[in-house]
Formats: structure tokens, sequence, C-alpha cells
């Protein structure tokens, strides 16, 4: 029998375990890119990837799930008569990465034939480089052992905490995204996004119908330092005391007009979804209306200094940022990454694009925001790290004094639910819990808090911000279609809107 | 063992890679081998703008090892190889401490089923035929009127194969294809502008009427021209198919067994309870064809088989895999749903019996002032126990008075209770559609007929 298994083995390690050495890969992407000019492209690019991930699970003291896959193959791409073609494979053979690219030629010949917008790039740098984001420990060096016993005890100490926690469970998630990208302009890159989180959920049964629910959640480009540093027992302790505040002592969020002060987690999903989206220039080119929406911004708004919020918001698009979980040196179209003003002293400043997208409107270098979630995916315009970088000159030093600012309304905490819509115009969030501001000071603890508004309106009520910017990552960001999911950063400081209405 | 769905090669490959399993150590070894082949065409602004395909084989292994459960999703060309992964997978999932609730794979003994859903047409939607049919699709829709500006949307064509293998010597295979189509249209005459879209998806491309999608996207954009507001308050409306689509998402999501068991569910506490108007029929379907998602077993092997989750208004039956019908003592109905990340069980074919009688136009006679909304967007919970939902209107919303769909309406949020939404006064049309999926594509299908509800609460401007 081991006999067997043994040459079971073998075969199996000759059949597929074609593992490519960097300089065999390198020149295989190469060859592609050639045939590709070869053929009458005016550019091509051939992404590899390979992408790591592992999911870790425990519940209520014992370990529930372990999970890991690992994704690799390689997108072809190329521009011919002013038209793109894209082909992917999972099969690393020469014959089948000849055959994806004749496919790829094959659409963008197609696709040129049935297309009047002739499809050009704006000029970019070549590069050839390597980046790692920065880490201490590689999550995938660390057995299995030593990443999932914080995991059971940290829900262990969560269902401690209070007799009526039903479920504790917590996860930790761990990726090595690698991708090598050579294009026919002879930049060739290659970078490794080491990332991981972790999230702690409790759920309290508080009476009939009385279910309360907390999560903590974060996610950062950084190795498996970052499960100390979130420190799940610290969690476990917090997320605990919350749901017996929401059990016990919460009361229906009131409806109204109120002042709403937000902390910085939530802000982010603000961001991600009223400014973060609509800035997407595909988005703003109808180019997602039939699946993600469209956007109330429009081209010219670059050119007429157009007010998007109150003086003191500024929004920032930094994928230089580490340890932001949106962390790249360079967008998966080659161009660099770097710091961007979206929104700058209230006036919208840029769009999020890519090469292609930004030529169109007449820009002449693009964003860097062009993302694929893998090698068979086209790249699109995304967002990356995304966050309110609050003015120092007018910002205050604590929340305190923001909640004393504010003298009444309610601050929110943590988000529960959102709803936004096609062009992004309008949305309705909920938090998990919040709190009451009377006479400048917190009061009673509240739950159930949703408040909407127009996505302008609400940005040109921002009257106040703290100094200290917190940055919170997200693994969920859908987009496209077929589907693709990305990983995002959002943030800021806590902040303050006046006039806002809560309740659904 | 015969099969002729799928490769000599693959069958083979299956075989191997259990008996590796075993012979690493674990107790059960489990895999599924998935190969699919997609084209996907996207158009925006009356052309082509994104054209790709994959070819990508897929393999999910999943190891028992004294009722301790590992799971892992790799390719062929992992470095290291496959055995590398295998192993891995085995020693990690000897670390999880024992839990009792892991079941051993399903059947014991010998099983063999196979499954073939394939469109015989479908070699010939190659990229010249879908690009062919997308320029039509854009023609058809600039044909019925001049203010027809820009016509979007995408064409998907997608071949399926899997082989399902366990050391329980349970076989399964399954070949099957799918087509998912979308249009969106926008009409524009001086500043004002309508939208609308419409879409099916279907195992079978001749049961997608192409060209009669796009007419009537683009004959309701024009109608959606200079929207007027309106007040917002509780209406009477129609919901057409598109629309229903999102809500019957949620209701899904609160049929799972294991929300319910962990009281996540707006359902919790409502099993057996009549929850909806006794016109609401919600039926699992797996042997409906046309879904794109029917199947003869889940994905734990289990057969499924048709039933009631809601009828005539009242909780009958949840969706379980094997672990919650096993905690909820129940059996389990087929509805077994796992990846990488999660797995739970969930409806993952249904359908919304329609009426035999009422035609759309029979429900917008009964009108006597209300509306219409073509499509919802962004549909999320507002209270998730209490079952309040909200989402945005999407790409036609129009005002209905005296029977006749009257005056285009500008876009609003609506925040309605599920129980209201579907309760008395509900009214089902005749015609059956499978709108697109925009949440949790792959994993469920729906088909749903548009339908009349009495109380939709539409509260602010969403534009």
């Amino acid at each position: 029998m081991l006999q067997l298994v043994r040459r079971l083995s073998n075969k199996f390690h000759s059949l597929y375990s074609r593992s490519l050495d960097e300089s065999i890969m390198e020149n295989l992407l190469s060859n592609i890119v050639d045939f590709a000019l070869q053929h009458n492209s005016t550019y091509a690019d051939c992404r590899y990837v390979k992408d790591n991930y592992e999911l870790l699970e425990a519940k209520n003291g014992s370990p529930s799930r372990l999970s890991d896959s690992c994704r690799s193959g390689i997108g072809i791409r190329v521009l011919l008569d002013g038209a793109w073609g894209f082909a992917s494979t999972n099969d690393l053979k020469r014959s089948a990465l000849e055959k994806s690219l004749k496919i790829a030629i094959k659409i963008a010949k197609v696709t040129a034939e049935n297309t009047k917008t002739k499809k050009e790039l704006c000029s970019e740098k070549i590069y050839q480089d390597t980046y790692h984001t920065p880490h201490k420990i590689d999550p995938f060096s660390i057995n299995t052992d030593e990443k999932i016993i914080p995991l059971v005890e940290g829900t262990k100490l969560l269902i401690e905490q209070d007799s009526r926690i039903r479920n504790a469970s917590a996860s930790l998630l761990s990726r090595k995204y690698f991708t090598e990208l050579v294009t026919s302009e002879g930049t060739h890159i290659s970078q490794t996004l080491i990332q991981c989180g972790a999230s702690l959920t409790g759920m309290l049964m508080a009476g009939p119908g009385g279910m309360v629910v907390r999560t903590n959640e974060n996610y950062q480009a950084k190795g498996f330092e970052f499960l100390d540093e979130f420190d799940l027992y610290s969690q476990a302790v917090t997320t605990g005391s919350d749901l017996k505040i929401l059990a016990d002592k919460a009361v229906n969020a009131p409806s109204g007009k109120f002042n709403l002060v937000l902390e910085p987690s939530h802000l982010g999903l603000a961001i991600h979804e009223s400014v973060g989206h609509p800035t997407e220039l595909d988005r703003v080119l109808g180019r997602e209306t039939d699946f993600a929406g469209t956007s109330f911004i429009q081209p010219s708004f670059l050119d007429e200094n157009f007010q998007y919020g109150s003086e003191i918001v500024n929004i920032v698009h930094d994928p230089t940022l580490t340890p932001a979980l949106g962390a790249y040196a360079y967008d998966d179209g080659g161009t660099k990454a770097h710091r961007l003003s979206v929104v700058e002293n209230g006036r919208f400043s840029a769009f999020q694009s890519d090469r292609s997208t930004a030529r169109e409107i007449g820009l002449t270098s693009a964003s860097g925001n062009s993302r694929a979630h893998g090698h068979d995916r086209l790249p699109i315009d995304r967002m990356a790290n995304l966050y309110f970088e609050p003015n120092i000159k007018y910002a205050l030093s604590s929340l305190d004094e923001l909640i004393e600012e504010a003298k009444s309304g309610i601050y929110a905490l943590y988000s529960r639910t959102h709803s936004i819509s096609p062009n992004r115009s309008n949305f309705q969030f909920t938090t998990q819990m919040g709190y009451l501001i009377e006479k400048g000071e917190l009061s009673k603890p509240l739950k159930n808090v949703v408040y909407g508004s127009r996505t302008l309106d609400f940005w040109k009520k921002c009257l106040a911000t703290t100094k200290t910017v917190e940055i919170f990552g997200t693994p969920k960001c859908g987009k496209g279609n077929p589907g693709q999911t990305i990983w995002t950063s959002h943030g800021g400081s806590h902040t303050l809107f006046e006039d806002i209405r809560i309740g659904a | 063992m015969a099969n002729k769905l799928i490769t000599k090669e693959a069958s083979e490959l299956a075989r191997e890679i259990v008996t590796i399993g075993l012979a690493e150590g674990a107790s059960e070894f489990q895999v599924k081998i998935r190969d699919t082949h997609a084209n996907y065409i996207r158009f925006a602004n009356s052309e082509i703008h994104q054209f790709s395909q994959d070819n990508i084989r897929e393999l999910k292994l999943v190891a028992l090892i004294n009722k301790r459960k590992g799971l892992s999703l790799v390719v062929p060309t992992t470095d290291g190889g496959l055995k590398k992964s295998i192993r891995n997978l085995v020693s990690a999932t000897k670390v999880n401490s024992d839990d009792p609730d892991q079941l051993s794979f399903y059947p014991t003994g010998k099983a063999y089923r196979e499954l073939e859903l394939v469109d015989e047409s479908f070699k010939s939607w190659d990229q010249e035929f879908m690009a062919e049919t997308v320029k039509k699709v854009i023609h058809s829709a600039h044909e019925v009127d001049s203010s027809v500006k820009n016509v979007s949307g995408m064409l998907q064509t997608m071949n399926h194969k899997f082989v399902l293998m366990n050391s329980q010597e349970l076989f399964l295979s399954t070949n099957q294809t799918e087509f998912w189509y979308g249009v969106d249209i926008l009409a524009k005459k001086g500043k004002n502008t309508g939208r609308n879209s419409q879409g099916e998806t279907n195992r079978f491309a001749h049961n997608i009427p192409f060209f009669d999608l796009a007419e009537t996207a683009a004959k309701f954009a024009v109608l959606g021209i200079n929207p007027v507001k309106l007040e917002s308050g509780d209406y009477t409306a129609i919901l057409d198919y598109y629309a229903v689509l999102e809500p019957l998402v949620f209701i899904n999501l609160g049929l799972s067994g294991l929300f319910v068991k962990q009281h996540r569910s707006f359902l919790a506490r409502k099993i057996g309870q009549k929850v909806f108007s006794n016109k609401f029929n919600l039926k699992h379907s797996p042997f409906l064809t046309p879904l794109v998602t029917s199947k003869s077993f889940d994905d734990e092997g289990v057969p499924t088989k048709e039933f009631y989750f809601i009828k005539e208004g009242v909780v009958e039956s949840l969706a379980h895999n094997r672990l919650t019908a096993f905690q909820m003592e129940k059996e389990p109905n087929g509805c077994g749903y796992e990846s990488e990340r999660t797995s739970f069980g969930i409806p993952t074919a249904t359908l919304l019996e329609p009426s035999r009688d009422h035609t759309f136009e029979d429900l917008v006679q009964e009108i006597e002032n209300g509306i219409l909304i073509s499509r919802l967007y962004y549909s999320n919970w507002a209270n998730p126990m209490a079952g309040i939902l909200t989402g945005t209107t999407r790409n036609g919303f129009f005002k209905i008075e005296s029977g006749e769909i009257t005056t285009a309406l500008h876009p609003m949020r609506h925040t309605t209770s599920i129980f209201e939404m579907f309760g008395e006064g509900l009214e089902l049309a005749n015609k059956i559609h499978q709108p697109p999926m925009q949440m949790m594509p792959g994993v469920q299908s729906i088909m749903v007929p548009a339908l009349k509800t009495s109380k939709m609460h539409m509260t602010t401007y969403a534009n």
C-alpha cells in the first residue's frame, strides 16, 4: 500500500508541482508579451498571481474551522486596434498560455470591430522593481497550534463575561498575495503583500427577540505580529462589556434631526461608500452602470472646483501608507502608487483612475487605482487606502472636546448595515451601538441607531474633528461583473456632523 | 465506474487524490474537482468595453480525522505540488480539538449520481456570436426611440464541470451550462433622463428573450424621462420581477437553519407561524432545470428534494446542511453550501409560486393610486431582527393612477417591514422570471413573478 501511495505521489508531483522559479516565470511572461506585440498589439501585459489565503476560526472555546486556499494563474491583457482583450488560465504550461494569448487577441479584434471609442493609455514610466509590504513574521511560517490558541482562548474569555452570551466566535485571516507583472513597455514588477486580520463576535440573548450582537474586527498589511497588537483578550472584555450595556441599559435611538459624532471605523464606511465609490472614474464614465452603479460626479466637476464638503473635509487616497490593508507600491497596470487628495479643503480634487480611464477624460497621468482581485479578472478602477485627514490647525485634541462641541446629539459607533443609492447620492447606515450626547457629555447608551442623508449634504455638514487618525481594513469591497472582491482600508478621526436625520 | 460527463483524466485524478489523502493520515477524505470555462462581455455607452475569458480548474479538498475537519481549496499549480497541500491539510486538521458536531462524510456505502444540464447550442456561443448578439441588443434598444442614448449590460456564458468523490465511495459528476444577461438603458431628452434595466439568467439560452428584454428596458427608460417627486409615505405598489429578487434573497437567508439556530434570523421565533399572506408560497425547487443552481445533490453530496419553505404564508421548513439538521434533529434536505470560508444550509434554488390568473397588466389595473418599482438596489436590513428592510429604487419608478402607469418618479429610498411587504393584500402575477443575482451569485437562484404589495414605505429622495 505504501509503495502504491509513493508511486502515486511521485506521479502527482510530476504532474502538478509546476513550481516555477522566478527566472523561468519572468521569461515565460516576457515571451508571451513579445508574442502579443508580434501579433500587432500596441500594448500587452501578463500578470502572474499566486494568492495564499488561510482562515482559522474558533467558536465558544473550541477550534471550529480551518481552511486554506491557494489560487494561482496568469491573466493576459492586450490592447489591439484600440480595444482590450483579456484571457486567463491557471494552467501554466507554455501551450496553455499561448492558447490564452490567442484568445485575448481574438477578443480584442472582435471588440475593436464593434467599438467606436478607441482605448489609449496615459504615459507611465517604466519600472523594474520588487516590493514587499513590511512585516515581522510571515503568518504562513507559524504552525497552526500557535495561531489558533489565541482564538480559542479569546472566545472562551468572551463567553465567561456573561452567562447570556450564547455565541462567541473569532477568526484569523492570513494572506500572502504575490503578483508578477510584465508589460510590453518594459515594466517588470514583483510584489508580495502580506496581510493579516482578525475578528471577534459575541451574541447575547437578552430575553425574547432580544439578541444583541457586537463585532470587533480589523485587517492590516502586517504579518502574524498583527494578532498580538489586535489583542483578542482585551477585545473579549470590551465586547462582553458592550453586549451587557446593549442588553441591559441601551434604549432605542430617538428619531429626528441631531448632531452626530462618528467614531473612526464607522466614518471609514461612510468614506468608502460616499466618497470612494463615486470618485472611481470607471463608474463616472458609466462602465459600471449595469451592476455596481453610476456616480453623481461628472468629469467636468474636476475643473469646477466642485464643493464636496465643508472646508475641513480632506479625503486622501494613499496606497503607499503602511500598514494600511490596501497598501501596494504599483497598481495592476504598472502605475506607481502615490498619495492623492481626492477632496481637499472641501473641494473635489481628483478621480481614482487607471491609465485608460484617465486618458479618456484628458488627464496626463493615472492615479494608480487599477486593481484586479486575482489573475482571472481584468483590472478596474478601485480604491485602496482612503481616509479622512484632519486639518491639524483646526482639529480638536480629544473626543471629550468634540462631544462638548456637539453639545447635544448622538455618538454612533461601529458599522452594522449599510445601504446606498446607485449613483451614491443617498445613504442610510446603521451602527452597532451609540450614546446620547446631552449638555456636552455622553449619557444614555443607544441601540438601533439608524441615520441617513444625501451625500453632499452630509459632507457639507461636517463641523469638527479630532486630531488622531485611526485606519481600519476591510477585505469585503465588491465591484465589477463578474464580481471582484478587493481589500481596502479607511478611517480618520472622530468627526462631528450637524443636523443629520436619525431614524429609518 | 462508468462516467460519461467528465473526462477520464479528472475521474482518475479524483480517485488518486482520495487515495493519497487517506495514506497521509486522514480517516476520511473528499475531493471536488471543478473545471470552469466562461466568457464575459460587458457593454456600456452602447459599445463593448470589457470582454474576457476564464479557464480555471480548482480542487476543494476536505479531510476528516476523528471528528475533526479541515478544508482546503487549491489549484494544481500550487508551489511544492498538490501532495504538499494534502499533507498540510491533513496536518492542520489534526490540530482541531474534538468537535462532536462534525459528521462522517455522506453517504456510507456506494452511490453514484450524475447530472447533465447542458444547452446544446453552447458551442455556437463563441466570441463572434456573443459580440454579434450584443450588437443586435444595442441596435434593438436604439430602434425603440431616438431618445435612447446609452445601452449597458453584460452577457455571460459559462460551462461548469465537476466531479466529487470521497472515501465513502460517493461519486458525483455534473456538466452544466449557464447564461447570464442584463441590459440597462438610459434615455435622454434635453437634460432629463430615464433609465430602466431588465435581465434573465438561465441554463438554456433559448429561454432568454435577449432582444425583447432590451426593447422593454428601452420603452420604460423613455417613459422614465421627466420624473416628478413623490411625497414620502405608504403606497400600494407593484414590484416588478427584478424588484422582488432582493427581498427574496433576505427571506432565503432568514430560512437558513444556521441563522435560526443562532437566533440571528428574523424568522427565528416564527417557525410554524403564519408570517406572510396565504398567497405566499416559497418552494425549494432543485429540479426546476432553468434555475442556474438547480441540482440533484448539494455540496455535501446529499440528494436534493422539492419541498415548501413557506406554504400559504406559514414557515414550514428551514434550509439545512448536515450539521444543522443533526443539531436541530431534522433530516438533511439537500441545502448544504460549503466554501473555503463558510458552510451552512441555504435555499439554493427557489421558486416564489406565481398565481394562475393575474397578468402583470391585471395587477396594474387593480391599483387606483400607487407606484411601480422596476428594481431595488442595495437592500439591507435597517433592523435585522424586526425584519425591517431598506433599499432604494433603481432604474424605473413610476406612479400608477386609475389602473395605468402614468408618471415617472424620482428615485426614492424605502424602509419597509418585510412582513408587511408580503403580508395581506399580496397578489402575484402569473409569469415567472429568473433575474440575475447580484448577491451570492452561483450560490442561490430564484424564480419570481411580479407582485402587488399593499405597503411600501417610501421615505427620502435617492437622487
